[in-house]
C-alpha cells in the first residue's frame, strides 16, 4: 500500500515537472514586437532609418539643451515651477544637473559616429558619395559642435561592440579632454560631410557642413579659418534641427514649455526689453487682454509671461547653421582685427536680412561691458557691445548664448541676473561632466562637481 | 484525530461530513432504535451570528458534520450514551461539550465560539496541497477572518488589511474615490521592482497592481479593489521570502491569499445589505486662524472675518467658485449587496451581486452652458458565483468566478498644471488667472472590467494523500479617456487621449501532499509545479486640435498619434518540500524551488531557492506549565526572488520617427546575457501562543532579509554611446524588523465582551551595496545611495529641526548606511543666525516609507447585540516632502509664511533668522526645508452595530443588523503639509513618496442595514 502511495505521488511529480518546465524550450520564449535586434540593422535598406535616427536623436536632445541653457544664460527668464528652474536661473548647474544633457549629446554623437562605422561594413551599401553618408557625417559633426560648445570638458570612450558588450565585458573608458577635442572631432566629420555631400549633389549638406566648420573653428579661436568657411555660406541659408507634430518625441520642447506650459518668459530679458517687434525675437504679452494665453503669468505664478513666438507651433525647427550667424562670425573676426567698419557692415548685412535698419557704432571697438539690459549694455554703441546684443538676438533660443557668454568671459557671468539674481559669485557658463559619467568612468570620477 | 486526518478534513472540506450536513434539513428521525441525534446551532460568542461551515464532530465515534448555511448542525446515528462533541472553525477557539444521547431522541447542544486571533490548531494555506496546521509552520502568517471586519465600514480589500494585519502597510494615496492603495508586506527589499505582494484569489493569481495611471489625476485604480469585500471569508498574508519560497520568483514581496465564501449545505440563505452614507472633508491645510479659506478649497468666495477683514489677499474670491462658495461638498454613497448560499448533496453554491455608487467631495459645478459636470466618483457592480461539486467521495471540484465593472470619474489633481488643487491652493498665483472652475471642463474617466475564473480540483485518493490542481484566468481590461473640449482654456483646440489595456494572467498550479508515519515520525512530502503566463495588449492614442465643438473621437483631432503594447511573459517552476513531525510538537521543514522565467538572460538558466524552518510547540512538553496555555517557538529561512523586466536582457533598438515623420531607429537597451533574478534571503525567529485560557493571544517575530544580486539600474558609460541604464545583478539591500501582536479578550461574558488588539511592526530597509555606483536618483529628491564613510563634517552637521539626519553623530571612520529610499536635499546650516542668508548643505533626512506601523483595534459587544468596533492605526519614522508648502512658499501664498513674507516686503530681512528665510523667503527656500517627519495616527474606522432581536422580526427574516459606521474619523499629526497620506503618484509602482497638491483622504459616514432571510 505504501508503495502505491509513493508511486502516485511520483506520478504527480512528473505531471508537475512537465507542467512547470514545459515540454519544449519555447515555453519561456518572450514575445518581442516593436523592438529591433542590433544585428537586424546591418542591411543597406536600413541605412536611411539609421540616418533618420541620427537626426531624430539630435533633435530630441537639442531642444532640451536650448531650453535649459536659455535659462542658465538669462537669454530668457526661468518663470516656471520646475525644481531645476530655481537652480538654473540663479546660475547654478552641477554634475547631477548635467546627466540628461550629457547623455543626450553623447547619444547624438555616438549614433552618428557608430552608425558610420556600421554603414561602412554593410554589404550592398554604396558608402562613398552617398547622401546618407554625408548626412550622417553632418549630424556627427554638429553633435560634436554641440558637445564642445556646451560642456566644460568632453570624454570619448570606446563604444560598446560585440567584443565589448557592456556589463559583461570590458570597455576602454575615455579621459577628460579639453572641449577643443570635440571641435577637432567635429572638423573631421564636417569636412567629410562636405565632401560626400558635394559628391552626392546635396548643397544643403555642403552649406551646413561649411557653416558648421566656421562655428567650430571660431570655437577653437581660429577666426581666419572660420571666416574662410563662413564666407562660403549665403546669408539666407538655414539648416535646422527638425521638429514635428507627427509624434510626441518630435515635438519642439521650447514650444511645449512656452505655449503648452509657461516655464520661460522673455519678460525682463534683452528680447523683452528690445520689444516684440524685433523679427528675431517675437513674443506675446500674455498679461495683455486678448492675448489668448491660458494665463498672464508664468508657472511660478508671478513672472509676467512674455511668450516666445519664434517657435509658435510644435513643428518649428531650431536653426543650427545659418548665414546670418556667418556674417556675425565675420564681424567678430573683424573686431578682433580692429576693423570696425567691416564688422558693422557684416552686422548690418545680417540685420538687413531680417528687415532691420542698420546700426551705427560710436566709432569705438570697445569691449563687452554687459549691464542691466537683459545682461547686455543697452546704451553702448561700441563694436563689441553691439555684437554682443546682435548675436544674442540673432541666435535667440538656438542654444548658443551660454557658449558666447563663456568664450567671451562675459561680465554677466559675475553674479548677473535679469530677474532672479545669481546666488553665486560666478554663474555657470558651461555644463560639467555628468555624474553618470563620473560614477562609471574612474578616469574622470574626481571631476564631477556639486553645487 | 491524527495530523493526517485533520489535514484531510481541512483540505478537502471533509466530504463525508459535508454529505452528512446536507441531510440536516431532510433527515427527521433516528435511523436506528439504539441511536439518537445531536443537534444545535453554532454561533459567534461575540455577536451571536451563526457560523456556517463550522466543523462539529464526535472524535471518539469518528463522525462529524459541518454546520449548515444558518449555523445549524445535526449529528445523526449517535449511539446512546455520553459523548464529547467538539466544534472548531478557523479563527475561533475549539469548544467541547459533554452530551448525553438517549436512543430515539434528539439532544440539543448549542455552541458559542469565541474568536481567537492565535490558535495553533488553525489551518493555513501555504502553497502546498491541502492546508497545514498552524502548529507545523515555522513562519508567521497573518489571518483575518470575516468576523474581524464584518461590522467595519469596508469599501475595498485594502480597508480590510489596513490596521488589522501584522506586518502589512497599506498606504492610502489620496482622497479621490476609486484611487488604489499601495500595499507592502515588511517594507522594501527591492530597488528596481515593485515591492507589492503577489495576490491569489481562491488559488488563482490576479493582477496585483494598477494598469493605467492617469497623468492628469495622478492616481490609478487597483484591480485588487475590484473584489467585493462582502464575498471574502478570510485573508492570509504570507510575509517575507522565508515563507514565500514555494511561490518562487516574484514572491519576494510576500503573498496575499484571499479566500471567498463557499456554499454550505442547506436551503438558500439570503443576505441583503444596504449601505447609505456620505463622504466629506474638513478644513484643509494649516489651522483656520491663519488659513481661513482652507487654501482656497473650503471657501473660494471668502469676503473676510475679524482676522482677515475684506478677505484673504493670498486667496482672493474666485469668480468661477460654485454657488455653494466652496470647491467641496458632501458626496453621497450607496451600495446594495445581495448574496445567497446553500446547496444539496454533493453540490453547493455561493452567489452574490453588488451595485454601488459613490461620489467624492468635489463640487464640480456646471459648465459655461449651465450643464452639470460629471461628479468625481465611481459606480461599481460585481457578481460572483462559487460552486462546489463532489462527483465522488474523494474528489471535490470547485468553480469560482467573479466579474466586476467599475466606472471612475476623476478630477485633475496632483502635479499637473491643470490640476484643481494645484490651482486652487496657489490662490491667485496659478495657471488659470484664478478662475479654477475652467479646469473642471476636462473629463477624465476610467472604465475597468475584471473577470477571474478558476477551477480547484481536490483529490484525496487515500488517507493522507492530497492532490490539488488549480487553474484559472484573471482578465483585466482598463479603458482610460481624457478629453479637453474644444475651446478649453489651456489648449484652445482641445485634445483627447484614449488608453486601452487588457491584461491576462493564466495560472496552472499543481501540488501533491502525502502524509506518512515513519518510525514514529510524521512525514509530509509535498511537491508541485506552477506555470504562469502574462499577456498584455493595448493601444494608446492621442488626438489634438479639434475643428469645433461636440463629442469627439481620436480622429477628430488634426494631429493623431498611437502606441501599442503587446507582450507575453511566462514563468514557472517546481518545488519539493518535506515536513518531519516529532511527537506532534516539533516540526522540521526543508524544501527547494526551481524556477525559469522568460526575462532571464539567455546564459542564465534556472534559479534555485531553498527553504527550511522549525516549529516547536513547547507548551506540549510535560515540563511546561499547563496553566500557561500554548506556546510555539519557530524559526525559518528561505529564499525568494524577483525577475527582471521583459526585455532587460536583450540588446535592442527602438523605432522612432524623425525628419518630420520618416522612420528611424534609436538605441534602446544595451542588454545583459547574464541577467538573472535578484534573490532575497530571509531569516525569521519568533513565537506565538495564547495564555489565560486563550484570553491573551500573542505573536512576535524578528526578521532579517538580504537581497543579494539586487537588480540595480546601472548607468552605462555615456561616453561609450549606449546611453541609459542597464539592469545588473550587482547590489545588496537589507531589511529587518520586528512584528508583535497581542490580542486581549478583556471580557468574555455573553452580556459583555471586549476584545483589544495591539499591533506593532517595524521595517528598516537600507542599501548595503550598489556595485560601483554611489547614488541613484529615483526622482523627487529621493535617492538610492550607497554607504559612505563617516566624516567629521557629516557627524557634526546641523540639524535644523532637532530631528537629525542620516549620519549625524556617527563615529568618524564607520560606515553610514542610507535607507531605501533616502530623501536628500539642502537643509539650512545656520538656522538661528539673525540677518544672515541661509547656508545650505545637502543632507539625507530619512526614508519616505514608514519605518513602523502600529495599530489598535477594539471590539465591545453588549448582550451579543450591540457592538462597538474601532480600528486605529499609526505610522511613523518616515519623512514626507510637502510640494504644496514648498511651491506655495515660493509663490508667497503659504499661510504659515505670512509673517516672514511681510517682514521681507517691509525690508526687515535683517531681523529674520536664516531658518525663517530658508522656509519662507521665496528666493532662497528649498524643498529640503519643507520635508518633515510624517508620523501620524488615524482612526481608520469606527462602527456601532445592533443585531435586532429575532423575536420581533417577521417570520421569514432570520436576522437583521443595523450599523452606523465611520471611516477616517480622526487624524493626529505634526506634519505641516496638506496630509501625511496625500501622495503624488502614490498608486503607481514607485518607491518614493511626495505630497504635491493631492486631495487628502476623505471621511465617510455610513448607515448600513443587513437582513438575512
Amino acid at each position: 500500500m505504501q508503495t502505491i502511495k509513493v508511486r502516485r505521488l511520483y506520478m504527480g511529480a512528473l505531471v508537475a515537472a512537465l507542467v512547470s518546465t514545459g515540454c519544449d524550450e519555447s515555453i519561456f520564449d518572450v514575445k518581442n514586437p516593436g523592438r529591433i535586434l542590433d544585428e537586424d540593422l546591418n542591411t543597406a535598406q536600413g541605412v536611411s532609418s539609421l540616418v533618420t535616427g541620427m537626426s531624430a536623436d539630435f533633435s530630441v536632445g537639442y531642444d532640451n539643451m536650448s531650453f535649459t541653457t536659455a535659462i542658465l544664460s538669462d537669454e530668457v527668464v526661468g518663470s516656471g515651477s520646475y525644481f531645476a528652474t530655481g537652480r538654473y536661473r540663479r546660475g547654478l548647474f552641477d554634475s547631477e544637473d548635467a546627466n540628461g544633457f550629457w547623455g543626450a549629446v553623447q547619444r547624438a554623437r555616438w549614433v552618428a559616429e557608430g552608425g558610420l562605422l556600421r554603414m561602412q561594413g554593410i554589404e550592398g551599401y554604396q558608402y562613398d558619395g552617398n547622401a546618407e553618408t554625408a548626412r550622417a557625417h553632418l549630424f556627427g559633426g554638429l553633435a560634436n559642435r554641440w558637445f564642445g560648445e556646451t560642456f566644460c570638458q568632453v570624454v570619448f570612450s570606446q563604444p560598446y561592440t560585440d567584443e565589448t558588450p557592456g556589463p559583461a565585458g570590458e570597455i576602454d573608458t575615455g579621459e577628460a579632454m579639453d572641449r577643443n577635442s570635440a571641435f577637432q572631432r567635429a572638423v573631421a566629420l564636417l569636412e567629410r560631410a562636405a565632401q560626400h555631400g558635394s559628391s552626392a549633389g546635396r548643397s544643403d549638406v555642403v552649406n551646413a557642413a561649411t557653416g558648421g566648420l566656421a562655428q567650430v573653428h571660431m570655437g577653437m579661436g581660429d577666426f581666419a579659418t572660420a571666416v574662410t568657411h563662413a564666407s562660403k555660406v549665403p546669408t539666407d541659408f538655414v539648416f535646422s534641427a527638425e521638429y514635428s507634430s507627427n509624434s510626441g518625441r518630435e515635438e519642439s520642447q521650447i514650444w511645449q514649455e512656452t505655449h503648452g506650459r509657461h516655464e520661460i518668459s522673455a519678460w525682463g530679458t534683452l528680447a523683452g526689453i528690445v520689444g516684440a517687434g524685433d523679427p528675431r525675437t517675437p513674443w506675446t504679452d500674455c498679461s495683455a487682454s486678448g492675448s489668448g494665453c491660458a494665463s498672464g503669468n508664468g508657472a511660478d505664478g508671478e513672472t509676467i509671461h512674455y511668450r516666445q513666438e519664434k517657435y509658435p507651433t510644435r513643428d518649428d525647427d531650431i536653426p543650427l547653421v545659418k548665414g546670418t550667424e556667418m556674417r556675425l562670425i565675420e564681424a567678430e573676426a573683424a573686431l578682433l582685427n580692429g576693423d570696425l567698419a567691416t564688422a558693422m557692415a557684416k552686422i548690418n548685412e545680417a540685420r538687413a536680412h531680417h528687415g532691420l535698419d542698420p546700426l551705427e557704432s560710436d566709432g569705438t571697438i570697445g569691449s563687452i561691458t554687459g549691464g542691466d539690459g537683459g545682461g547686455a549694455n543697452m546704451t553702448s554703441m561700441s563694436g563689441w557691445d553691439i555684437l554682443d546684443r546682435e548675436r544674442h538676438l540673432t541666435l535667440w533660443l538656438e542654444g548658443r548664448r551660454l557658449w558666447d557668454l563663456h568664450r567671451w568671459n562675459h561680465p554677466h557671468l559675475d553674479g548677473g541676473g535679469v530677474v532672479y539674481k545669481a546666488t553665486v559669485a560666478r554663474r555657470a557658463s558651461c555644463m560639467p561632466i555628468a555624474l553618470d559619467e563620473c560614477q562609471v568612468n574612474e578616469k574622470v570620477s574626481s571631476l564631477c562637481i556639486s553645487v | 484525530m491524527s495530523p493526517g486526518s485533520f489535514r484531510r478534513a481541512a483540505g478537502r472540506t471533509a466530504l463525508p461530513l459535508l454529505a452528512a450536513a446536507v441531510l440536516i434539513g431532510t433527515v427527521q428521525a433516528p435511523l436506528a432504535a439504539q441511536t439518537g441525534t445531536v443537534t444545535g446551532t453554532v454561533r459567534s460568542a461575540t455577536n451571536g451570528q451563526p457560523i456556517p461551515g463550522a466543523q462539529v464532530a464526535i472524535p471518539e465515534l469518528n463522525i462529524g458534520v459541518l454546520a449548515n448555511n444558518v449555523g445549524r448542525y445535526l449529528l445523526p446515528n449517535v449511539g446512546a450514551g455520553t459523548h464529547t462533541v467538539q466544534v472548531q472553525y478557523i479563527g475561533y477557539t475549539t469548544l467541547t461539550a459533554e452530551v448525553t444521547v438517549t436512543a430515539g431522541d434528539a439532544a440539543i447542544q448549542d455552541f458559542e465560539l469565541r474568536s481567537e486571533a492565535i490558535s495553533l490548531e488553525g489551518v493555513i494555506v501555504t502553497g502546498t496541497a491541502g492546508a497545514a496546521r498552524r502548529r507545523e509552520i515555522g513562519n508567521s502568517v497573518s489571518q483575518i477572518n470575516e468576523e474581524a471586519f464584518q461590522s467595519a465600514p469596508i469599501s475595498n480589500v485594502a480597508d480590510i488589511l489596513q490596521g488589522r494585519a501584522l506586518g502589512v502597510t497599506v498606504l492610502t494615496n489620496g482622497g479621490q474615490v476609486g484611487a488604489g492603495s499601495t500595499i507592502k508586506l515588511r517594507g522594501n527589499n527591492s530597488v528596481s521592482f515593485s515591492n507589492s505582494p503577489l495576490v491569489y484569489v481562491d488559488g488563482v493569481r490576479i493582477r496585483e497592481r494598477g494598469v493605467i495611471h492617469s497623468d492628469e489625476a495622478n492616481q490609478q485604480t487597483n484591480p485588487f479593489d475590484d473584489i467585493n469585500p462582502a464575498d471574502i471569508e478570510r485573508i492570509e498574508t504570507i510575509k517575507g521570502a522565508a515563507a514565500t519560497t514555494l511561490y518562487g520568483t516574484e514572491a519576494a514581496g510576500g503573498v496575499i491569499q484571499i479566500f471567498t465564501k463557499r456554499g454550505v449545505a442547506g436551503a438558500p440563505a439570503w443576505s441583503l445589505t444596504v449601505d447609505q452614507g456620505l463622504n466629506t472633508l474638513g478644513h484643509i491645510g494649516p489651522a483656520p486662524d491663519v488659513n481661513p479659506t482652507g487654501l482656497g478649497m473650503n471657501n473660494c468666495n471668502f469676503t473676510g472675518d475679524d482676522n482677515f477683514p475684506g478677505g484673504d489677499p493670498q486667496f482672493p474670491a474666485d469668480p468661477s467658485c460654485p454657488a455653494s462658495g466652496s470647491w467641496l461638498k458632501n458626496g453621497t454613497l450607496q451600495a446594495y449587496n445581495l448574496s445567497v448560499r446553500g446547496g444539496a448533496e454533493r453540490m453547493n453554491y455561493f452567489v452574490s451581486a453588488k451595485w454601488g455608487a459613490e461620489s467624492g467631495v468635489f463640487d464640480t459645478g456646471v459648465d459655461d452652458n449651465g450643464v452639470a459636470r460629471p461628479e468625481q466618483g465611481q459606480e461599481t457592480w460585481n457578481i460572483r458565483g462559487n460552486f462546489s461539486f463532489a462527483p465522488a467521495e474523494d474528489l471535490d471540484i470547485r468553480f469560482n468566478s467573479f466579474y466586476a465593472h467599475r466606472n471612475v470619474t476623476w478630477v485633475p489633481d496632483g502635479n499637473n498644471a491643470e490640476g484643481l488643487l494645484l490651482n486652487v491652493f496657489r490662490g491667485g498665483a496659478d495657471y488659470t488667472n484664478d478662475e479654477d472652475g475652467k479646469l473642471l471642463d476636462m473629463d477624465i474617466t476610467n472604465i475597468n472590467d475584471h473577470f477571474t475564473s478558476g477551477v480547484n480540483i481536490l483529490w484525496n485518493p487515500t488517507e493522507g494523500m492530497n492532490h490539488r490542481l488549480n487553474t484559472g484566468i484573471d482578465w483585466v481590461r482598463n479603458e482610460y479617456f481624457e478629453e479637453r473640449p474644444w475651446g478649453y482654456f489651456y489648449v484652445q483646440g482641445g485634445n483627447r487621449e484614449t488608453d486601452e489595456r487588457t491584461f491576462r494572467k493564466l495560472t496552472l498550479d499543481y501540488a501533491g501532499t502525502m502524509d506518512r508515519n515513519i518510525f514514529g515520525l510524521s512525514s509530509t512530502t509535498s511537491l508541485g509545479g506552477q506555470l504562469y503566463n502574462d499577456f498584455v495588449t493595448g493601444t494608446n492614442g492621442f488626438g489634438d486640435d479639434f475643428a469645433g465643438p461636440g463629442a469627439k473621437i481620436l480622429q477628430s483631432g488634426a494631429i493623431t498619434e498611437a502606441f501599442e503594447v503587446n507582450s507575453t511573459v511566462t514563468s514557472g517552476g517546481f518545488f519539493l518540500q518535506e515536513v518531519i513531525g516529532i511527537g506532534d510538537r516539533l516540526f522540521l521543514t526543508g524544501g527547494v524551488r526551481v524556477d525559469g522565467h522568460s526575462a532571464f538572460g539567455q546564459d542564465f538558466g534556472l534559479e534555485t531557492y531553498p527553504k527550511g524552518s522549525f516549529s516547536y510547540v513547547i507548551s506540549d512538553e510535560g515540563f511546561f506549565p499547563a496553566s500557561f496555555g500554548t506556546l510555539k517557538l519557530r524559526g525559518a529561512f528561505g529564499d525568494s526572488g524577483k525577475a527582471p523586466g521583459l526585455f532587460d536582457a536583450a540588446r535592442t533598438w527602438a523605432s522612432v520617427a524623425g525628419d518630420n515623420g520618416k522612420p528611424g531607429v534609436t538605441p534602446d537597451n544595451l542588454g545583459n546575457p547574464l541577467l538573472g533574478p535578484e534573490r532575497t534571503r530571509e531569516w525569521e525567529l519568533g513565537f506565538e501562543g495564547s495564555t489565560f485560557d486563550g484570553r491573551i493571544g500573542f505573536e512576535y517575530q524578528y526578521f532579517k532579509q538580504n537581497t543579494f544580486d539586487a537588480l540595480i539600474p546601472v548607468t552605462q558609460l555615456p561616453s561609450g554611446g549606449f546611453v541609459g541604464n542597464q539592469l545588473e545583478n550587482v547590489g545588496e539591500v537589507s531589511n529587518a524588523g520586528h512584528e508583535a501582536f497581542v490580542n486581549l479578550a478583556m471580557l468574555t461574558s455573553t452580556r459583555l465582551s471586549w476584545d483589544v488588539g495591539l499591533r506593532l511592526s517595524t521595517s528598516e530597509s537600507r542599501v548595503i551595496d550598489l556595485g560601483d555606483l554611489e547614488n541613484i536618483n529615483i526622482g523627487w529628491r529621493n535617492y538610492v545611495r550607497a554607504p559612505v564613510e563617516c566624516t567629521s563634517e557629516l557627524s557634526n552637521g546641523v540639524s535644523f529641526d532637532g530631528n537629525g539626519f542620516i549620519g549625524q553623530g556617527c563615529t568618524v571612520g564607520e560606515m553610514v548606511y542610507f535607507p531605501l529610499p533616502a530623501f536628500c536635499e539642502d537643509r539650512v546650516q545656520n538656522p538661528d543666525e539673525v540677518g544672515a542668508a541661509p547656508r545650505y548643505e545637502d543632507q539625507c533626512l530619512g526614508s519616505t516609507t514608514p519605518k513602523y506601523t502600529y495599530g489598535i483595534s477594539t471590539t465591545m459587544t453588549l448582550s451579543q447585540r450591540l457592538t462597538f468596533d474601532v480600528v486605529g492605526e499609526g505610522m511613523g519614522g518616515h519623512w514626507l516632502s510637502s510640494g504644496t508648502a514648498y511651491q506655495n512658499a515660493r509663490r508667497r501664498v503659504w499661510p504659515l509664511c505670512r509673517e516672514t513674507v511681510a517682514a521681507i516686503a517691509d525690508g526687515r530681512t535683517d531681523q529674520l533668522t536664516a531658518g525663517e528665510r530658508a522656509l519662507c523667503d521665496r528666493s532662497v527656500t528649498r524643498y529640503g526645508m519643507w520635508t518633515q517627519p510624517a508620523d501620524f495616527f488615524k482612526i481608520r474606522s469606527a462602527s456601532l452595530s445592533y443585531r435586532v432581536p429575532e423575536d420581533i422580526l417577521p417570520g421569514n427574516i432570520r436576522a437583521a443588523t443595523l450599523r452606523l459606521q465611520g471611516r477616517n474619523l480622526f487624524t493626529r499629526t505634526d506634519f505641516e503639509g496638506v496630509d501625511p497620506e496625500a501622495f503624488e503618484d502614490g498608486s503607481a509602482e514607485v518607491l518614493f513618496r511626495q505630497e504635491y497638491y493631492n486631495l487628502p483622504p476623505i471621511r465617510s459616514f455610513l448607515l448600513s442595514v443587513q437582513v438575512d432571510f
